[in-house]
């Protein structure tokens, strides 16, 4: 099992279009993957369901913690740590 | 016969046929299947159905609005391939043997409660999504068409639980004659519509609207709250002629809609509009209006990802000034709270929106998007009468961190060699704190406009939001009065010009006397302006001034009101 500890700065946290990035990022790897929001100590969650991501309610500057099993767990690990570190696709946080 | 009582939203009497519209509602029946792989087969069909109609809408909505937008229904899509919603809607039909539908709807309503659990207006609306692809799979499972109101049969009167405002932005505007909501306020997002289309409307009518069948001939009169089903012939002939009456009476108003308020004895008050974006702006000039007294920018802000830029804010104010010369453009800087939380911006949530840090207070915690729009208006003001006005303040510090920041806006636009304008500053005065300290805020300022729907709630402490105390949020009530009275006379001390943006401009009853008051401005629903300046023209200053003086004196609106008829 591969785990990391990432944090959310898009200025939306984890919701609305970062939401869905994450999720279709995740569901793109066979590993089954988790994501557990540290701000608020929940438990681990499935990182493929949208809803189960967004019911996480984690905000801007929230760690996260990812977690992955699998065949491929290293490569979704990788994957996810550069999507949460480019900040979505988007230039720094410009509110 | 059958009466209803709800609020009264929009003038005027409608009489037709009801057609109720109730896309909430979908009754499927729940059935045991023996065959489970069959009925798997048809969920998964459906699924790709709605998966198909929802690339459909994101295309179409791409091409409208650009892919930021568009991107809204991305999370749509996901509930679609989501475990927690189609995976656990399949576990139920094989473990249960049962269809389905029933599966979708159980799912639907488990994902309901824990969304509602969560207690923030955010997730709430996520409900609401979810629901929205709950229902179309189950219409796609039924057959049953996806209902909008873009294609009516015939004219008739709607009649729905709410109207949400893509259901408004669609409707069909030629066949609908005007509509009764079972929830909802005066200043819901329908009822402000209604008003600018002028169709008559009745909201907060409560549950018991929603018995009327379809097709039962009904009178809605948009004054009185009242709504009429299957009226007696001597009643919905009373009802036909007063409508022909109102109905000519608008016509006549609007002729003379495009010469000035001039009052009997030759004082002339400027009118001019609230309107919410460019299509609104058009409707102005149609109804005589002189200007725009408030142009709301939410409507730039909100159901987005991202802030609008710069560039695009100002091509969006220049292109509303352009529709109106050299007429005045009041730009509003956003008006947001809690209530109406933005994806790109992180909001804690409060208990009391209302009281919490929405409007100026919310702008002044966020000085980088809100100078962003400060550029953008200091940009469009070049060759344009626009002003512009700050929302909810309540402390002289306010106004002042406001002007340090738009100083910051016209230094950082320098520094780049941007031109701009140089655009009157002005405060809606709309927190009792700002009507009585008027004479302390009106030297750092240009000019007040009072917002009278938020000075009404607060002032009387009653959620305008809120039907059961609707009554009880009314403008007309004296000590709303006397604080709108106050400001005018603090403001004309201090040189300045006083003017109402809130719903209370609109309303002939309170015409002569903000006339009474020396108000110079009045502003209001661009449909609203016709009828407004011929009650103007009926009075004389010296009249409307005694009258002032008299209801300021009055214990309740209700005496105002009959006061103001008794000399009409």
């Amino acid at each position: 099992m591969e785990k990391i500890r990432l944090i959310v700065n898009h200025p939306v946290g984890l919701h609305a279009r970062p939401a869905a990035q994450f999720v279709k990022m995740a569901s793109q790897y066979q590993s089954n993957i988790t994501v557990a929001n540290l701000a608020s100590g929940g438990s681990p969650t499935n990182a493929k369901s949208i809803l189960s991501v967004l019911t996480l309610g984690v905000n801007k500057g929230s760690a996260i913690e990812v977690a992955a099993e699998g065949p491929d767990e290293a490569q979704a690990i990788a994957a996810l740590k550069a999507l949460v570190e480019s900040n979505f696709g988007e230039a720094a946080s410009q509110a | 016969m059958r009466t209803i009582h709800g609020i009264g939203a929009s003038d005027g009497i409608a009489l037709g046929p009801a057609y109720k519209y109730l896309p909430e509602m979908v009754v499927c029946p729940r059935r045991e299947v023996s065959d489970t792989a069959e009925e798997e087969r048809r969920l998964d069909r459906a699924v790709r159905q709605v998966e198909t109609a929802l690339a459909v809408l994101k295309a179409e909505l791409e091409r409208e609005v650009g892919h930021q937008d568009a991107a809204i229904f991305e999370a749509h899509q996901l509930f679609l391939s989501d475990p927690a919603f189609i995976g656990r809607a399949r576990n139920l039909v094989l473990e249960q043997k049962i269809n389905a539908e029933a599966a979708i709807e159980e799912v639907m309503a488990e994902l309901q409660r824990t969304f509602e659990a969560m207690q923030d207006e955010y997730f709430r609306e996520r409900a609401m999504d979810v629901m929205d692809v709950g229902r179309r799979l189950l219409r796609e499972l039924m057959g049953l068409p996806h209902p909008s109101l873009q294609h009516l049969p015939r004219p008739c009167i709607v009649v729905a639980r709410e109207l949400t405002p893509s259901d408004t932005a669609r409707m069909d505007r030629k066949q609908v004659l005007g509509f009764v909501t079972a929830r909802g306020g005066k200043t819901a997002h329908a009822a402000i519509l209604a008003r600018s289309l002028g169709i008559p409307a009745v909201v907060g009518a409560g549950e018991e609207a929603l018995d009327i069948g379809q097709d039962t001939p009904l009178i809605l009169d948009g004054v009185s709250g009242m709504v009429l089903a299957d009226p007696d012939p001597d009643v919905a002939a009373d009802f036909e002629e007063r409508r022909l009456r109102l109905q000519q009476e608008r016509h006549r108003a609007l002729a003379g809609a495009h010469s000035p308020a001039v009052s009997r004895d030759g004082r002339q008050v400027e009118v001019v509009a609230n309107i919410g974006g460019l299509e609104e702006a058009r409707n102005v000039l149609d109804h005589g209006g002189e200007g725009v007294g408030l142009l709301r920018t939410e409507f730039l802000f909100l159901d987005r990802t991202t802030a609008p830029s710069e560039d695009e804010q100002t091509e969006a104010y220049k292109a509303i000034a352009e529709v109106l010369g050299r007429r005045p453009l009041i730009i509003r800087t956003l008006d947001i709270g809690g209530d109406k939380p933005l994806a790109y911006l992180t909001m804690p949530t409060e208990d009391n929106p209302f009281l919490g840090q929405r409007g100026i207070r919310l702008c002044l915690a966020e000085p980088e998007m809100f100078k962003v729009q400060l550029r953008a208006i200091l940009r469009a003001a070049l060759g344009h009468n626009i002003k512009v006005m700050f929302p909810m303040v309540a402390t002289a510090e306010e106004i002042r961190a406001a002007r340090r920041l738009l100083d910051e806006a016209r230094h950082e636009l320098s520094a780049r060699n941007a031109a701009f304008g140089d655009p009157e500053i002005g405060i809606m005065v709309e927190i009792p704190a700002a009507a009585l300290a008027a004479d302390t805020l009106a030297p750092l300022v240009d000019f007040f406009s009072l917002g009278t729907n938020d000075l009404t709630q607060y002032t009387l402490a009653a959620d305008r939001t809120n039907s059961l105390v609707q009554e009880l949020a009314d403008a007309l009530h004296p000590a709303v009065l006397r604080l709108i009275a106050e400001t005018i006379r603090r403001g004309h001390e201090a040189g300045i010009w006083v003017g109402v943006c809130g719903e209370l401009a609109g309303d002939p009853v309170a015409a002569p006397i903000l006339l009474g008051l020396d108000l110079d401005e009045f502003s209001m629903a661009p449909t609203s302006i016709p009828a407004v300046k011929e009650v103007i023209r009926k009075w004389s200053y010296d009249d409307a001034r005694r009258l002032a003086e008299e209801v300021l004196k009055l214990d309740s609106a209700g005496k105002v009101r009959e006061r103001v008829a008794a000399q009409s």
